[in-house]
């Protein structure tokens, strides 16, 4: 593979997107570039797929290198970005139009796939560290151009991702030192000891946060509120998960040897269930069309971390493909947001209402999805979390009760999230609402038939994308086809079968499908357990905020000290003596002459002596 | 070749005094065209010799070859005098007046070169004469009360210094039974331990430092670059005390006595100017007569660094090679400041910093280049100034001499303190509402400030350049 | 030392050393400006016999007549300039007590 072709998928967008920064305005141009943009590096992607090369080059010498390297993950994580990319940005023509900083959002898609494409091909920590923290940058910048106040939401981001950023880079540190390489394919070291361990947990940090789980996940669902929506399409659901799943899948199998036995798969697992819980828990109550969607996101990494930190071959093998496939149908979810926000002007919930009549496609891509997300078998949702039961009941069953009840409660979401926003009575405002415009739909719908195709015709992504990434410790297993246990297929169905009844209940007796979950939401134990949830007291950004200010306090009242004892004691002193010697100066040669005469006797006597 | 340095003046000031006034009008071209000639000789110094010259150079005793110090002397020289011409340019309009301090230039420029030249003590003393005799003319120049006052007691501290100088140079005579400065080098040699000799070597210094305005021998100082006129002062302060005082004492530690006979009194006097000289400038209104007191302190440095040389090994060396440095340095930035204060006077008419404020909007070059000259003598990275005190403080320190180091240290936090004061009751906030008139200084002294500033900066960013080709070789030169 | 005429060396020498004396207290103690420059000048002629007195003793007396006369013409030059800052003193003050000089101080 010639350089060139493993430096093109960074290259290309990156020039695509300075090119595009510059270009104000209502131009049609920026737009053809960005597609062209998006579609070369896919093309790129593409004709990368199945060859295998790597690229070094050196930097600054002392072993920090620059080190590409194109296997079949990065090859098949670089095309499924690319893909992504071309779509949304298809997308945004018609939606970002009107947007004044539009030029401002497509310069940081496309630097931000350029750094994803960066860090998914490299075999270098630094390099990869380099591109990760690159995200950052884009990161902020596409929070900030969305809805004026929606600064306070990038610097969060910025400082949640930021921290965790910090977090990889001591692992970094740390499994550099401790197997004497910074090349990420020559490192395999052992996580028995202690020290390893810690390299470990704190590269996991980066990985996990980037994907979006908790801990540090509440800048999400305030990114989802205030930024442009396209964002949430792009980057927390596709590229933010490809990327970081990626990284940890690296993590547990190559620089690692993650093994069920050690005691950091039970953490990792712990993590996975805890998210799904809590997130789809948060995820339930909301009354947003985007916040909803934003908690989903966070929910369905925790499924992707559990399946990876089960570290048995099934539920890695799960753990990626629910990786790829949330991304579609997520990027499809939100996509179908988009198109609601803008021909129906809002997503509130409550104002929604009836558009199944008014925008059919819409719905009927939203109907894939939602089925897609809650398991519904034949589509692709189903059997990537079939693989993940599978997976989590062979370590404990209790995984496998978090991780179906995560199921429930998803699919009574989006049972809610649908009867709301598509069926009902049609709010007056909204009479005149039209179907979206084709280059909005058609992305749509290549996702919704991409998740149906993952779905039927599983044994293609599994065999030749996804299988491969394990290789030998595959150890023979083929995981294609329906799922080999019809007991946990049964089970699956009936959950989603009695989040049916409970929707159907629920809106019979609060009246609308809104209200459909209400019962869980004013349950007696959860009831304040919500409300002090939606005031962001379980926040860690907002915690950690408040633990800053009470420690600037104390520091303040040391600096005031310090600044006493430096302004009275040393400056008065310098001003006395400055005072005094002034005084001695009076004007008097003969005084002067005195002094040299004293001095000149004095250095005499000196040298004498 | 280095003879002309003295004789060119010469010449001119008898070509510009000829009966009838032929050749008055070309008084200041002649001298900034004598400026621009030593600065190009101290850089390209050509090797060819002349016949006619080698003869003068015989009876002036300037047969010996230049070495760096003189090289670094003769730029500074050269520098200065021709931002003194452009800034007496720049003020002093009345023709006669201009006249009158060209000739005196002249003989100013004749006794700096001859006094980095000579090779024996009683002509360093004649050229040193020279020198002064032309300063107290000049500072006097201007008429004005003040002036004379300042040019007076320059004069007669001057001849205190002269007195103590010369009994020096006559107890060596004794032993040495001449004044060439080889004799006395071995004389000093040969009867080491002798009273008269001690005594000898301790009154010539004593002479020489009241010439440089080290503490306590300073009382001439600040009243004689106060009361300058405005070009005078930026000569004075530039190179005049640097040639006469500091240059000298270089030259007799390092040709005659050897620096490590009296270091300590060097270390000691060099401290003490740099405190009491940061110390007095606190507290001052006139501008004038804090950048004075700050050039007592920065020749403190100097010293400092003269007096770390004198303890031997390569902290000695680094010591000798940083004062040297500083010198330039110090000459370059206290130029360009008093310039600086010569734009002042001219475009507000008083140096009086009390009834000055918010200058840096009416007069933007004036400000800058005073801005990075006052962080330049702070010694703030990555100006020239940081890197001069740097390395002396790293010659203190090797040396063992971490008392002194950490003073130097000190008072560069006392430096900063008093040229930021100057600063920002100069140039910072809302220009005053009877300042609101003032323009930017005239042509020449902007060119000046620019150049100076464009200076400083190169030297400081340029520094390994700079190391490589201008400090080593110091280094190694003695 | 071994000069069988050294006690007239030491006798000079004193005299020197008074004479020194005597011009350092003439500049610092008087008030009278033209008083200084006159103490300047018996400094000044101090110093010139101490020239003279060491370059007999070196035995280099050609020499030592060089320097002093050189030493003269010098202090002229210098006198003539004290003197012509004296006469603007007074033109300008109208007075010739150091005090009334002491304007530029602190």
């Amino acid at each position: 593979m010639s350089a060139i072709m493993m430096w093109a998928p960074i290259l290309i967008p990156l020039a695509g997107g300075l090119l595009v920064l510059p270009m104000r305005g209502k131009s049609g141009l920026r737009e053809i570039v960005a597609l062209l943009a998006t579609l070369a590096n896919l093309v790129v992607a593409i004709a990368n797929f199945n060859s295998v090369g790597t690229w070094t080059g050196q930097w600054v010498g002392h072993g920090l290198d620059i080190v590409l390297l194109n296997y079949q993950f990065s090859a098949f994580i670089l095309a499924a970005a690319a893909s992504f990319a071309l779509l949304v940005c298809l997308f945004c023509f018609r939606f970002m139009r009107e947007k004044t900083s539009a030029n401002q959002f497509f310069a940081y898609m496309l630097i931000s796939l350029a750094m994803v494409d960066g860090a998914v091909l490299a075999d270098h920590l630094v390099t990869l560290l380099f591109f990760w923290e690159g995200l950052l940058i884009t990161l902020m910048g596409m929070i900030a151009i969305g809805r004026p106040g929606a600064f306070k939401t990038a610097v969060k981001a910025f400082v949640i991702v930021g921290i965790s950023d910090l977090c990889l880079m001591f692992g970094m540190a740390m499994a550099g030192l401790a197997s004497g390489t910074l090349v990420m394919s020559k490192m395999h070291l052992p996580v028995t000891d202690a020290f390893n361990a810690l390299a470990f947990v704190l590269m996991m940090i980066g990985a996990i946060a980037k994907a979006g789980s908790m801990p540090f996940h509440s800048w999400i669902p305030d990114a989802a509120v205030d930024a442009p929506l396209p964002f949430m399409a792009i980057l927390p659901a596709s590229l933010e998960k490809l990327a970081g799943i990626y990284l940890l899948s690296r993590i547990s199998l190559d620089l690692f040897q993650l093994t069920p036995e050690s005691w950091l798969s039970p953490l990792l697992m712990i993590i996975g269930a805890v998210t799904i819980l809590l997130a789809v828990m948060m995820a339930l109550i909301q009354k947003d069309y985007k916040k909803l969607l934003s908690y989903h996101a966070i929910s369905q990494v925790g499924y992707m971390v559990l399946g990876i930190g089960t570290a048995l071959p099934v539920g890695i093998i799960g753990g990626i493909f629910h990786m790829i496939n949330h991304a579609m149908y997520k990027s499809c979810l939100f996509l179908t947001g988009g198109a609601v926000e803008k021909q129906a002007g809002t997503t509130d919930l409550a104002k929604l209402g009836g558009l199944a009549r008014k925008m059919p496609i819409t719905f009927a891509c939203f109907f894939v999805a939602a089925c897609s997300i809650s398991g519904v078998p034949p589509f692709n949702g189903f059997f990537s979390k079939e693989l993940l039961y599978d997976a989590a009941l062979d370590r404990h069953f209790i995984f496998y009760i978090a991780a179906l009840g995560g199921s429930f409660l998803t699919a009574a979401s989006f049972l809610k999230l649908g009867h709301a926003a598509y069926f009902g009575k049609r709010s007056s405002e909204h009479d005149n609402v039209r179907e979206a415009p084709i280059t909005m739909l058609l992305p749509m719908l290549v996702i919704a038939a991409a998740c149906i195709f993952f779905g039927v015709h599983n044994s293609w992504p599994l065999r030749n994308l996804i299988q491969p990434v394990l290789g030998a410790r595959l150890e023979g297993h083929d995981f294609a086809g329906w799922p080999h246990s019809m007991r946990l297929v049964w089970l699956t169905v009936a959950v989603l079968a009695g989040a049916i009844m409970n929707h159907i209940a629920g809106a019979t007796v609060y009246g609308s499908g809104i209200n459909a979950v209400d019962h869980i939401h004013y349950a007696p134990l959860l009831k304040p357990i919500y409300e002090q949830a939606e005031r962001r007291a379980f926040d860690p950004y907002e915690i950690m905020l408040d633990v800053a200010a009470f420690i600037a306090r104390g520091a303040w009242s040391v600096d005031r000290a310090i600044d006493w004892v430096y302004n009275r004691l040393a400056v008065g002193a310098a001003m006395l003596g400055s005072t005094f010697l002034k005084l001695l100066h009076t004007g008097d040669y003969a005084l002067y002459v005195a002094w040299a005469l004293a001095g000149a006797a004095i250095v005499v006597w000196y040298m004498v002596s | 070749m280095r003879s002309l340095l003295i004789l060119l003046p010469l010449a001119g000031l008898i070509l510009l005094n000829l009966p009838g006034g032929l050749l008055a009008g070309l008084a200041l071209p002649a001298v900034a065209a004598l400026a621009i000639f030593e600065i190009v000789l101290a850089v390209y110094l050509p090797t060819a010799a002349f016949p006619a010259l080698e003869q003068v150079q015989q009876l002036l005793h300037l047969s010996t070859p230049l070495d760096s110090l003189a090289r670094v002397l003769l730029l500074s020289i050269g520098i200065v005098m021709l931002a003194s011409l452009l800034v007496l340019h720049a003020t002093v309009k009345a023709q006669r007046r201009r006249f009158n301090v060209a000739n005196v230039l002249l003989i100013s420029l004749m006794g700096m070169n001859g006094v980095v030249l000579v090779h024996d003590l009683f002509s360093l003393y004649v050229f040193l004469e020279v020198t002064s005799v032309a300063s107290f003319v000049l500072i006097a120049s201007s008429g004005e009360d003040t002036g004379l006052e300042g040019a007076f007691k320059y004069l007669v501290l001057s001849a205190v210094a002269t007195v103590l100088m010369l009994s020096g140079v006559a107890m060596m005579f004794l032993f040495a039974g001449s004044t060439d400065f080889s004799a006395v080098a071995a004389a000093l040699q040969n009867n080491s331990g002798q009273l008269l000799l001690k005594i000898a070597i301790g009154t010539f210094g004593c002479g020489l430092l009241i010439k440089g305005g080290l503490v306590p021998f300073h009382g001439w100082l600040p009243d004689a670059y106060q009361s300058a006129p405005a070009a005078i002062s930026v000569l004075l302060a530039g190179v005049v005390t640097k040639v006469s005082g500091i240059y000298a004492l270089f030259r007799l530690g390092i040709s005659v006595v050897g620096l490590q006979t009296f270091s300590p009194v060097l270390l000691a006097v060099g401290a003490l100017s740099m405190v009491v000289g940061a110390l007095l400038a606190l507290r001052q209104n006139s501008l004038k007569r804090l950048l004075a007191y700050s050039s007592v302190s920065q020749v403190g440095y100097i010293v400092l660094g003269l007096g770390c040389a004198g303890m031997g090994g390569p902290a000695g060396k680094l010591g000798l090679a940083a004062a040297i440095f500083h010198l330039f340095n110090h000459t370059i930035f206290k130029t360009l400041l008093f310039v600086n204060s010569a734009a002042l006077e001219q475009r507000t008419g008083t140096s009086d910093m009390s009834v000055m404020g918010g200058l840096g909007s009416r007069m933007p070059i004036t400000s800058t280049s005073s801005a990075i000259a006052a962080l330049s003598i702070a010694g703030i990275p990555p100006l020239s100034g940081f890197w001069s005190k740097l390395l002396l403080i790293i010659a203190l320190w090797q040396a063992g001499l971490y008392a002194y180091a950490s003073l130097a240290v000190f008072v560069s936090v006392l430096t900063l303190a008093y040229m930021l004061t100057v600063q920002r009751r100069v140039f910072f906030g809302k220009c005053r509402e009877d300042l609101l008139s003032a323009r930017e200084a005239s042509g020449g002294i902007v060119l000046v400030e620019a150049a100076l500033a464009l200076v400083i900066i190169g030297v400081g960013v340029l520094m390994p350049y700079v190391m490589n080709s201008f400090l080593l070789p110091l280094k190694g030169g003695f | 030392m071994n000069n069988p005429n050294w006690p007239i060396f030491a006798i000079f020498g004193l005299g020197v050393v008074l004479t020194l004396g005597v011009g350092f207290y003439c500049v610092m103690v008087t008030r009278n400006l033209i008083r200084a420059l006159i103490g300047l000048e018996v400094l000044t002629k101090a110093v010139t016999l101490l020239l003279v007195l060491c370059g007999y003793v070196a035995g280099r007396m050609a020499l030592a007549q060089t320097l002093a006369i050189t030493l003269i013409v010098v202090e002229v030059a210098v006198m003539v300039v004290a003197v012509s800052l004296f006469l603007g003193i007074f033109r300008r003050t109208g007075s010739i007590r150091s005090t009334d000089i002491q304007n530029l101080k602190g």
